[in-house]
């Protein structure tokens, strides 16, 4: 038995044993880390939390609860609340059904093509959601949606007839849904693949047919990650800000998040409420962040690869078809038929013409081209990816590597302060950033920076996560025999630490830089002039209803995106998207 | 080649737990010391003391002269051209063997032809030349052995340490790199230090033992006193079986077990105790009534058998004498078997009965 | 019509060698600073072509637009200039009520385009503080492919009718000047019942003044309750079934002041910006866009209606500055966002 090993900051590495002594630098190393993880979450959860109790319009205003008051006493804020809580219950409730289903479906059954539902679901997974609902406006307005105007032909119904409205809560709900379901069925897959498959046959044996065994015997096995599921979907529902400002702003109704912004773009000064109605909604978050753990245990995250090859799949029988097709719906929903919306229309001269030569153009991906804001949010939309991307990795790869080898005094707080931000909200990070570096002395705000930090904070838990599994697979010994050898840490990380580790921090970049591509959340309320990225831009054509360019965009937004996803593939394999939610 | 010595060395890990306790070790030159211990008794952590990889909280660890760790400062492991085996190998997966050996030496400023060479001739030293090129996860546990030895052994360094290197490895197999990691010593005498909670292990590769329990050295020795002449309790029941019988020295020469029998044993220059360990194969065991000679010479005890199993080279009896609670332990000659409810007669030498601490 | 636009581009583009004056060491200052930014909400496709022309002109001062809603864009300076970031030079919004307010707090400073001497009175201040660069009306309209000429609504009142339930687009206040400044009008003339029962049609709620056009374009709504008649006439002449309600208790004539900052990074590029902004070259172009301007040579488009023949409806920028955010809280209570 070893005893665990302790090391303590401040070690001295002295040219000659007795001669002079100088600090090694991993101190240095450390102070850089903590001074980066307070102006990340502390400082900005801090300024929130300061604003929220001040008057902001008048500057003389001192210490109040005015803000609360407002905040939870008028209907018209209080409602997006109940609102976005109802919409939290029913997408999670939906997505927990159909994501549970798939996984079940693909990891235990004989079902066909099962690779191919994987995949399809792993590509809604990285499809950004504001785009699948504004895509769903062509597909299923109520009076021109593609969907909507084949039905009444089909049936020659009249031109009153409309089967969806995608402009209700209702749609809100589907689209959500659509690109929400992905989250359980990850983590309902990895907890499938980690029940042994003996169980099943047991109840075979004892008489169960496929479906009573499913319900009876697999579900209940996999209840924590049910219910890990189904909290991930319900959250990422609630945070959401893309869906709802597309689709439930023209309904006449906010959700905490598009309230959240009214306040910030309102031209009298709301930071204050703002700040005030934000703190249910990360209280709320972080939350169920702990709640998932804690039901989860140790294991938060999960991997969609998975080692599930060797099990006798149930036999679906005459439903194997049935129940295949029922599984491409969603995909279809999720991915086919927006990607096609989104594709035609990006080459319609009239929205209102239909599909045909006529009416072919290349106007669209003309004016996104020559269009300086849109030039410059593509390029900052990859700079800031890359940015993102690799800050996050190598923070998350550092201290993760200082929290296992336990490198320092306090290493312990490591993993926590790496994964603090894990339950805040991007749109309440936004407003704290927003908090906290619009004022001197540090005035970040118009440049690119803050939408760094906005970017960093909200993805390190899902690098350090990453590269914490990464790391947790090398033995600390084989970087104690290159010390003892000659090298020193530097030397030791750059040998051995960096090279074993390359598979887990090429898989954590590209986990952020994906979801960078598209985030908009935080971006909504940070971006400048010169600081636009391309999901902005997109809400902001899509604020001027641009329903052409805006497709054009999307369609480039999702080449980028593929872009990524192929050389992820090609570099770390297929088990790179490991998600933790 | 260095002298090593650990003067008042002490590691508390949070606030009171003393890994290691102020304890003092001085090693030889070429020396080969092993640390024996149950696990948690600070035998890890003294060696990781003197890695470097740990710090202590007091004493110093000398070596040549120059300290190298103490309350203040610790010369980082890098820098003290020592070499270290660990319990998983630590060999690096993404290096081949050839890298693995070879890469302690550019920070020795041997590159190039010359380091070839050295890591050509250490892989032939433990019979891996033919496998330069492959990559760890392509050799066996044992292979890996050899390649971690190979690798601390080719910068030459002034101590190398062995963290439990075989427990690792399946039982035949632990046997065998026991023997080559003593023959390697003979061949480059180096200061080492090995870890192992292995007595077996500790007896055959080391030129002194020191066992050690909880924090603390309960005795340092050549194998054969540590075993033969035990210091204390610890140490008697620790490596090896022994009977342990409490009781006090009535006269010189003799001691008294608190249930009533005596035993004669060697003046020994008036110490005191209250405990002496009898080896359970230093009593030989005679038929009922056997004509064992001076009963003056040695001591005469007649029991019986209450328990026996046959091992093949020996057999391990419990044999329940008058004036002792606990039957004593012996071990016999299995030519002459006794089975259970035998009335034996006992002999053991009086330098058979060790008088021993009570720690 | 099409022929004629092209035409009146076309002269503008020869005419494009110095047609607007600014010192010559303006412009060397100018030259230095090389870029201006303009905070501007003038629809994004006009903002951008008159960026490009700018930028065209190759004078070594680049235009950078920044184009948002006029209350976003009053928020957003107002919070750089707390934070004491100064990025933009130029701004141009529809709300009065905003300029007053920044004149009031010297936010803005004053400046006199170079060529607006014979403006139409209406269009330029005494003080300086701003200009018009444009006016417009807001515009009720309708698809023609779902409503017939006949059917559709001619007063404001028609567009209570219950058979307009669910198909009516509105455009949203707290993001549009344009619409803030028509709803104000309209509460004047109809009282905020009219609003009330506008709440029950249930229209789909769009931000910007023009975001509700395309919607009606593709007919997913069949009637605007009021657009940027600029945009909406635009789009008219490039073929979309569109049609513009004119009723008879007249339109909102929303004019849009363009002022300079008084912490303008570049305030000679500004300048140098502004002189453009009211040359006739861009003049001309806005009037193209079917935009009112001050300059009385320009040559407006055949579809847009003289201003002077219009029923109009019009308020201060004291009032506008008074009923804006009552006009946006009683919208949100209404309407729900």
């Amino acid at each position: 038995m070893t005893q665990d090993a302790q090391q303590l900051p401040g070690m001295i590495s002295g040219g000659e044993p007795s001669a002079t002594r100088k600090f090694d630098y991993t101190v240095i190393v450390w102070v850089v880390l903590l001074i980066l993880l307070i102006i990340l979450v502390a400082n900005p959860i801090f300024q929130l939390f300061k604003e929220s109790f001040f008057v902001s319009e008048d500057e003389a205003g001192g210490f109040t609860f005015q803000n609360y008051i407002d905040a939870f006493e008028t209907d018209e804020y209080y409602k997006p609340m109940y609102i976005t809580m109802m919409l939290a219950i029913s997408v999670g409730s939906i997505s927990l059904v159909v994501g549970a289903v798939m996984a079940w479906v693909v990891s235990r059954t004989d079902i066909p093509c099962p690779n191919l539902i994987r995949n399809g679901i792993l590509a809604s997974f990285v499809t950004p959601p504001f785009l699948g609902a504004i895509a769903w406006i062509f597909l299923a307005g109520q009076n021109e949606g593609w969907l909507n105007k084949w039905i009444r032909g089909l049936f020659g119904l009249s031109e009153e007839f409309y089967l969806f409205d995608i402009f209700t809560m209702k749609g809100v709900v589907f689209a959500m849904s659509l690109y929400s379901f992905p989250l359980v069925f990850i983590v309902v897959l990895a907890g499938l693949n980690n029940i042994s498959s003996d169980v099943e046959d047991a109840a075979n044996v004892a008489g169960g047919g496929t479906f009573h065994t499913m319900f009876s015997i697999t579900l209940p096995l996999v209840a924590p990650s049910l219910f890990a599921g189904f909290i991930l979907a319900a959250l990422e529902a609630m945070i959401l800000f893309g869906i709802p400002a597309v689709l439930s702003i023209p309904a006449g109704q906010h959700t905490m998040t598009t309230q959240l912004r009214a306040f910030m773009v309102s031209e009298d000064d709301l930071l204050g409420l703002a700040s005030a109605y934000a703190m249910p909604m990360l209280i709320l978050a972080i939350g169920m962040v702990w709640t998932r753990g804690i039901v989860l245990g140790r294991r938060g995250y999960a991997t969609v690869g998975g080692k599930g090859g060797q099990r006798r799949p149930q036999k679906l029988g005459a439903w194997r078809i049935p129940i295949f097709i029922l599984c491409l719906i969603p995909l279809v929903c999720a991915i086919v038929l927006p990607g096609f919306a989104l594709l035609t229309t990006s080459f319609m001269r009239n929205l209102g013409g239909g599909l045909e030569w006529s009416n072919f153009t290349l106007w669209n991906y003309h004016f996104i081209l020559t269009n300086d804001a849109v030039r410059v949010s593509i390029y900052n939309t990859i700079l800031l990816a890359i940015m993102a991307a690799t800050g996050a990795t190598i923070v998350a790869a550092v201290s993760a590597f200082i929290a296992q080898r336990k490198l320092i005094k306090g290493h312990q707080y490591m993993g926590f302060m790496a994964t603090a931000p894990i339950g805040i909200p991007g749109i309440v990070l936004a407003v704290g950033l927003f908090a906290a570096y619009t004022k001197q002395p540090f005035v970040l705000y118009g440049t690119l920076w803050i939408m760094f930090l906005a970017y960093l904070t909200k993805y390190l838990p899902l690098a350090y996560q990453t590269a914490n599994a990464g790391l947790s697979s090398i033995h600390p010994e084989l970087e104690e025999s290159c010390r003892i050898m000659g090298a020193n840490r530097l030397q030791v990380f750059k040998d051995v630490t960096v090279p074993l580790f390359k598979t887990a921090v090429i898989a954590s970049w590209i986990l952020v830089f994906m979801p960078s591509l598209r985030e908009l959340s935080a971006s909504v309320l940070l971006w400048t002039t010169n600081t636009k990225v391309i999901s902005v831009v997109i809400v902001d054509f899509y604020e001027e209803t641009l329903l052409g360019p805006i497709s054009a965009l999307g369609v480039l937004l999702l080449l980028i995106t593929l872009v990524a996803i192929v050389a992820g593939f090609r570099l770390v394999g297929r088990d790179f998207m490991s998600s933790s939610g | 080649m260095a002298v090593l010595d650990l003067k008042g060395l002490l590691k508390i890990f949070g606030t009171d737990v003393r890994a290691v306790d102020e304890i003092d070790l001085h090693i030889e030159h070429g020396e080969l010391i092993s640390l024996l211990g149950p696990s948690g008794c600070g035998k890890t952590t003294t060696l990781r003391l003197v890695a470097g990889f740990i710090d202590p909280n007091a004493g110093e660890i000398v070596m040549d002269g120059e300290v190298v760790s103490n309350a203040n400062s610790v010369i980082p492991p890098e820098r003290r051209n020592m070499s270290m085996i660990f319990q998983s190998y630590a060999i690096w997966p993404h290096k081949t063997v050839s890298q693995n050996v070879g890469y302690g030496l550019k920070f020795r400023g041997i590159t190039g032809a010359e380091a070839d060479k050295r890591v050509k001739s250490l892989l032939s030293v433990v019979q891996m030349d033919h496998l330069g090129a492959r990559y760890p996860s392509e050799l066996s546990g044992g292979q890996q052995q050899r390649v971690a030895l190979a690798r601390a052994l080719v910068v030459e360094p002034a101590v190398l340490l062995l963290d439990e290197p075989l427990s690792n490895l399946d039982a035949n197999l632990r046997e065998e790199m026991r023997f080559e990691i003593r023959r390697l010593h003979d061949e480059f005498h180096i200061t080492s230090i090995y870890v192992t909670h292995d007595q077996a292990e500790a007896m055959v590769t080391s030129d002194r033992i020191c066992v050690m329990n909880s924090g603390k050295i309960e005795q340092v020795g050549k194998p054969s006193d540590i075993y033969d002449i035990p210091a204390t309790k610890f140490v008697a029941e620790f490596v090896g079986v022994t009977n342990s019988i409490r009781g006090k020295i009535g006269a010189p020469g003799l001691f008294e077990a608190s249930d009533g029998a005596k035993f004669m044993m060697n003046a020994d220059g008036g110490k005191a105790g209250e405990l002496v360990s009898i080896r359970p194969h230093r009593i030989q065991v005679h038929p009922e009534n056997a004509d064992v000679g001076g009963a003056d010479a040695q001591n005469v005890i007649d029991g019986e058998v209450t328990r026996g199993y046959y091992f093949g080279s020996t057999v391990d009896y419990l044999v329940k004498v008058p004036g002792l609670e606990e039957p004593l332990r012996v071990i016999g000659d299995p030519h002459q078997f006794f089975g259970v409810g035998s009335k034996v007669r006992l002999t053991i030498e009086k330098a058979a009965v060790i008088l021993v601490s009570d720690s | 019509m099409l022929k004629g636009i092209i035409a009146g581009l076309l002269a503008v583009a020869l005419l494009s060698a110095p047609v607007f004056a600014a010192d010559e060491a303006t412009m060397r200052a100018a030259k230095k600073e090389g870029k201006i930014t303009w905070y501007s909400s003038i629809t994004l496709n006009i903002a951008q072509h008159i960026c490009n022309n700018f930028n065209k002109k190759k004078m070594g001062v680049k235009c950078i637009l920044h184009r948002d809603g006029s209350g976003k864009l009053y928020r957003r300076y107002l919070q750089e200039r707390k934070g004491g970031i100064y990025v933009a030079d130029v701004v141009h919004t529809s709300n009065l009520g905003h300029f007053l307010n920044l004149k009031a707090k010297k936010i803005i400073t004053p400046y006199k385009p170079a060529g607006t001497d014979n403006f139409n009175p209406k269009f330029v201040t005494k003080d300086n503080y701003w200009t018009i660069l444009r006016a417009g009306v807001l515009m009720p309209f309708y698809n023609t492919k779902k409503i017939s000429a006949k059917d559709a609504p001619k007063t404001y009142a028609d567009f209570l009718d219950p058979k307009w339930k669910g198909k009516i687009v509105h455009s949203h206040p707290s993001y549009s000047g344009f619409v803030t400044n028509g709803m104000i009008n309209i509460v004047n003339k109809f009282g905020w019942d009219y609003y009330k029962k506008m709440a029950k049609q249930k229209p789909k709620i769009v931000q910007s003044a023009a975001g509700g056009i395309p919607l009606v374009a593709r007919g997913e709504a069949w009637l605007g309750a009021g657009t940027t008649s600029y945009s909406l006439l635009k789009l008219i002449q490039k073929g979309e079934p569109l049609k513009p309600i004119v009723p008879p208790a007249g339109l909102a004539l929303v004019t849009s002041p363009n002022g300079v900052f008084t912490k303008a990074p570049n305030p000679n590029a500004a300048r140098v910006f502004t002189d453009y902004l009211f040359s006739m070259e861009t003049m001309q172009l806005l009037a193209d866009y079917f935009l009112y301007v001050g300059n009385p040579d320009v040559k407006y488009p055949k579809a847009l209606p003289p201003l002077n023949k219009i029923n109009l409806m019009a308020i201060g920028g004291a009032e506008l500055k008074k009923k804006n955010k009552p006009t946006r809280k009683m919208f949100k209570k209404l309407f729900g966002v």
